[in-house]
């Protein structure tokens, strides 16, 4: 159960605004609100959050440009946008620019408070996209733990879903997969999700190394090898996670 | 013998005999001296009497030969000469002569002595010759010389008579050359009449070479360009004629210098008795030849050429041909004229026919054009593609339309409308007509006059008019198109702009909708979570509040996908995946069994992936929600053989009524007790946007089947 968890409400419709605040308080959050860009930054610069629920459609500062505002002065706090309306493009924007997640209203809460729990994880955030459902599980349960939170898509276009709701650290993508297979899965991420981490994962190194090559290429992080040697993956994502760690603070 | 008596009284009158007839009358015989006396004279009057006997004698020859016709003047004179001495008394010394112009006749022992006696030849007047006489030597003295008294007499009654003689003769002989012209000109002039080609210049050149004693001649004309042409050459020289290039025609360049182009040009007659050296090779020789122009006027109009007479030409020959030359100069002339008026009629003809022919080919033109003309217009008229038509402003009568406008009215044919149309009743709106009447008369003129209009059974078309007016012909004509089409399509329009606009309405009512909703919710599941364990009732309601907001996103959600639906980002895809991907458990309850008909291949399309999922979904949660949550679902994927792709989904609801079929794609058409119906009109906007088909199959009591069918992706 997590507890002292900071989290900064900021929409300009202040009834929904105090009821997010109440439900999250009623779950042991330590809520704050904001009902415009601004005071939301002042916060921010104030308190510093583990996450901010940000609307996007607000008067004088959008959501989008008071997220990025955040980013800036506290680049580990996780935003993830709310919004009452579909516009995508500034959502895809958000998500560009590395917003955790986005909601929209009315909230589905199931939803939220699970964004929420992935979003102020301390350890890696790890997506495991393979067809193979196997090695997807035993992957999950070998990772999960204190250090790994794992989910899995077994193919791309589920994969794109779940990069669109979280924001990964690790993408373990295989190559080798019906529809999309793992290089367009990985250019389907990378739009979505520039900074993208992602370790493709192979047992057709040979038959595949056209487009393995491709990927890496396009700043693929690494490739492994099948059966996959779990020492070897721990390593590389403590690696990578130092590496991001580093970049945020 | 009367002449002869008086000429005798005549001769003697001054003579020795009156004195006999006196002394033998009044004195008579006296004596024998004077018998003696009386012999004497009487001697001297018998030699008289023998000399004037002769001299009788002489004349009488001499008019015996002039009364003979057929002897010549030449002969005439000759025996003449010679009668003469037989009158002298010593005829055989005495010699005559007579001496003309360029003729001389004369006894054979004639010459020239000193006892001499002369007398003029005196013709009509004029002293045409002389008659000598003369002694070839000294006479016997007589009384009174040579010649006697008598004697000269006698000479002077002799010449008178030779002028006579000769003038007598000359005349017939002009007369009888005048008679031989005549004759040669009756025969040219009959020919001339006679003969109407160009064979009458060989004919007359026959007549002339006869009258010319000549072998050969050429009689030929100048044409109006002044070339020789000679027809008579065909005929008469041809075949003797060797010259390679025989030709009829000579043009004036081709002339050369020989005698015959010299005459014509000097208009000069030329005439040689030396043989030609300028004729061509091959050519009969000319020995000697004329060549004479026919001068007409002082024009040379033609050319006389005669040649190889067995004697020399002579100033003669020359008088006889300028006679026959000057004759057929006039009817040359004349017939030359009437040749060239005749060429110049035959070609005047000629051209009128000609332009007669060209005048009726002209009209036969024109009629053919006029006639295409006016059946190109006629054709125009009757196959436009637009309604032609034309009516009586009085009463509405139709005077004159084509098939079209017949058909756009309903009619089977032109004749069927003109009979029993009418304007009056045509337009739908009461109005209408006095409405356009009014445009007309104000105006002259309607453009783009639209109106309903019934049809002859009764539907209602939409027309636009553009029409002319005609004030004193009584009526106006123009165009009709039927724009029914263009009209749904501007309702399509307005339709979607409508929608368009409700879309931004839509929009921002939405985000305050959605807003408020999450206020709602979040209230609910805020109370939700404080009141757990307490009243049921609490929780069944604070349920009830949450179920009704997800209803109302919902339909917020449709109400958005349909009015806001983009234009569709087309990619290419396999339908396989977007069917499989709408027919997953996660859409499909339990409850329902699935079935996938789908083909080994790909059934490649290109499509918005979204909109297609967004439509396929509200199909299948369509078709669920029909078989109340139980039944079969079955899905086929399939290429069609023109190149479509067909995706069907087969549900085994209740079905739909046949009178429902199209409806159920209208907005806001349902029959369900729950929800508000956009599902199948999203569907049915993302498949016309993707240029497809969607239609419906149902048998009431058994379900229902939609088939979409999508353009196939031509690229693959």
């Amino acid at each position: 159960m997590p507890t002292n968890k900071r989290v900064l409400v900021v929409d300009d419709n202040e009834e929904f605004c105090q009821n997010l605040s109440d439900i999250l308080e009623s779950r042991g959050y330590e809520a704050s609100t904001a009902h415009d860009g601004f005071k939301a930054i002042e916060l921010v610069k104030q308190k510093g959050f583990d996450l901010v629920l940000m609307d996007v459609k607000m008067p004088k500062m959008d959501g989008v440009e008071t997220f990025k505002r955040v980013k800036n002065i506290s680049p580990q706090t996780a935003v993830v946008m709310v919004s009452a309306f579909s516009v995508d493009n500034l959502i895809r924007d958000a998500l560009r620019e590395g917003a955790f997640s986005y909601l929209r209203k009315p909230i589905d809460f199931d939803r939220l408070f699970a964004i929420i729990e992935s979003a102020v994880f301390k350890g890696a955030l790890i997506l495991v996209v393979d067809d193979d459902t196997d090695l997807c599980a035993s992957l999950s349960d070998a990772l999960s733990g204190k250090r790994y939170l794992v989910c899995l898509a077994y193919d791309g276009n589920t994969a794109t879903q779940r990069v669109k709701e979280k924001d990964y650290d690790v993408i373990l993508l295989d190559m080798k997969m019906p529809m999309l297979n793992g290089f367009e899965t990985y250019l389907a991420v990378r739009d979505i999700r520039p900074n993208a981490v992602a370790v493709i994962v192979t047992g057709y190194r040979h038959e595949m190394s056209g487009l393995i090559k491709q990927a890496l290429e396009h700043s693929a992080y690494a490739c492994l090898d099948k059966p996959v040697d779990m020492d070897k993956l721990v390593s590389l994502l403590d690696r990578i996670r130092e590496q991001k760690n580093k970049a945020t603070k | 013998m009367p002449k002869k008596t008086e000429f005798f009284k005549s001769r003697f009158k001054n003579c020795d005999a009156k004195k006999v007839e006196d002394s033998g009358t009044t004195k008579g015989i006296d004596s024998l001296e004077d018998c003696t006396g009386i012999k004497d004279r009487i001697a001297t009057l018998t030699r008289a009497l023998t000399e004037r006997e002769k001299e009788l004698n002489c004349i009488y020859s001499i008019s015996k030969l002039t009364a003979d016709k057929d002897i010549s003047l030449e002969d005439v004179l000759e025996k003449t000469v010679n009668i003469i001495p037989s009158a002298w008394q010593y005829p055989e010394v005495t010699a005559a002569r007579i001496i003309l112009p360029e003729q001389e006749i004369k006894t054979p022992n004639f010459k020239e002595t000193e006892w001499k006696e002369s007398s003029d030849i005196v013709s009509q007047g004029r002293q045409i010759g002389t008659l000598e006489v003369c002694y070839l030597g000294k006479m016997p003295d007589s009384d009174e010389g040579p010649f006697l008294k008598e004697a000269r007499e006698f000479i002077n009654q002799i010449a008178e008579q030779l002028g006579l003689v000769i003038e007598h003769k000359k005349e017939m002989e002009a007369l009888r050359q005048s008679q031989r012209e005549l004759a040669i000109h009756n025969r040219i002039a009959q020919i001339f009449l006679t003969v109407p080609d160009d064979e009458m210049y060989g004919e007359v050149l026959a007549v002339i070479l006869e009258a010319m004693q000549s072998k050969y001649g050429v009689f030929g004309y100048l044409d109006e360009d002044g070339a020789l042409v000679v027809p008579s050459m065909t005929r008469h020289i041809w075949d003797k004629c060797r010259v390679a290039q025989k030709n009829i025609v000579f043009p004036r360049e081709t002339w050369g210098n020989s005698t015959w182009p010299r005459a014509i040009r000097q208009k000069t007659t030329i005439y040689t008795n030396e043989p030609s050296k300028l004729v061509p090779e091959g050519h009969i020789p000319i020995l000697r030849h004329i060549s004479m122009p026919i001068v007409y006027r002082e024009e040379a109009i033609g050319l006389l050429q005669v040649a190889n007479k067995e004697t020399d030409y002579d100033e003669h020959d020359i008088r006889s041909l300028q006679v026959i030359s000057e004759h057929i100069a006039t009817i040359l002339d004349a017939r030359l004229k009437r040749a060239i008026q005749e060429k110049q009629r035959r070609k005047a003809e000629v051209n009128l026919r000609n332009h007669q022919e060209q005048l009726a080919e002209l009209v036969r033109q024109w009629t053919t054009q006029l006639q295409e003309s006016e059946a190109k217009y006629r054709n125009l008229f009757n196959n436009a593609q637009v309604g032609l038509f034309r009516f009586r402003i009085a009463d509405g009568k139709l005077l004159e339309c084509n098939d079209l406008y017949a058909r756009l009215i309903g009619y089977d044919s032109r004749e069927e409308c003109l009979a029993s149309h009418n304007a009056s009743e045509h337009y739908v709106a009461p109005n209408v007509r006095s409405k356009m009447l009014r445009e007309l008369q104000e105006n002259g003129e309607v453009r783009n006059f639209e109106a309903q209009v019934r049809q002859r059974r009764g539907s209602i078309i939409w027309v636009s008019d553009t029409a002319r007016i005609y004030p004193r012909e009584g009526y106006i004509e123009g165009a009709v198109s039927d724009i029914t089409e263009r009209k749904k399509l501007q309702e399509k329009l307005i339709a979607s702009e409508r929608l368009a606009t409700m879309g931004q309405f839509s929009g921002s009512m939405a985000h305050e909708l959605r807003n408020s909703l999450a206020t709602i919710s979040s209230s609910a599941y805020y109370l939700k979570s404080k009141l757990t364990g307490g009243d049921e009732k609490i929780q069944t309601h604070l349920e009830r509040i949450k179920s009704s907001v997800d209803g109302t996103t919902s339909i917020i959600q449709s109400l958005l996908n349909l009015t806001r639906m983009k234009e569709p980002a087309l990619a290419k895809l396999d339908l396989r995946e977007i069917a499989s991907g709408v027919t997953g458990s996660d859409v499909i309850p339990s409850t329902v069994r699935l079935v996938r008909n789908f083909p080994e291949q790909a059934v490649e399309i290109n499509a918005d992936r979204e909109q297609l999922r967004m439509a396929f979904r509200n199909i299948v949660d369509n078709a669920v929600q029909a078989m109340e949550g139980k039944g079969t679902l079955t899905a086929t994927v399939r290429n069609m053989p023109d190149g479509k792709a067909e995706v069907s989904f087969t549900d085994t609801g209740t079905g739909i009524p046949k009178e429902n079929l199209e409806k159920i794609f209208e907005p806001l058409f349902s029959t369900k007790a729950k929800g508000i119906g956009f599902g199948l009109s999203i569907a049915k906007m993302v498949i016309d946007k993707h240029s497809g088909t969607i239609e419906a199959q149902s048998e009431l009591g058994k379900g229902a089947t939609l088939i979409i069918r999508l353009p196939g992706n031509l690229n693959k």
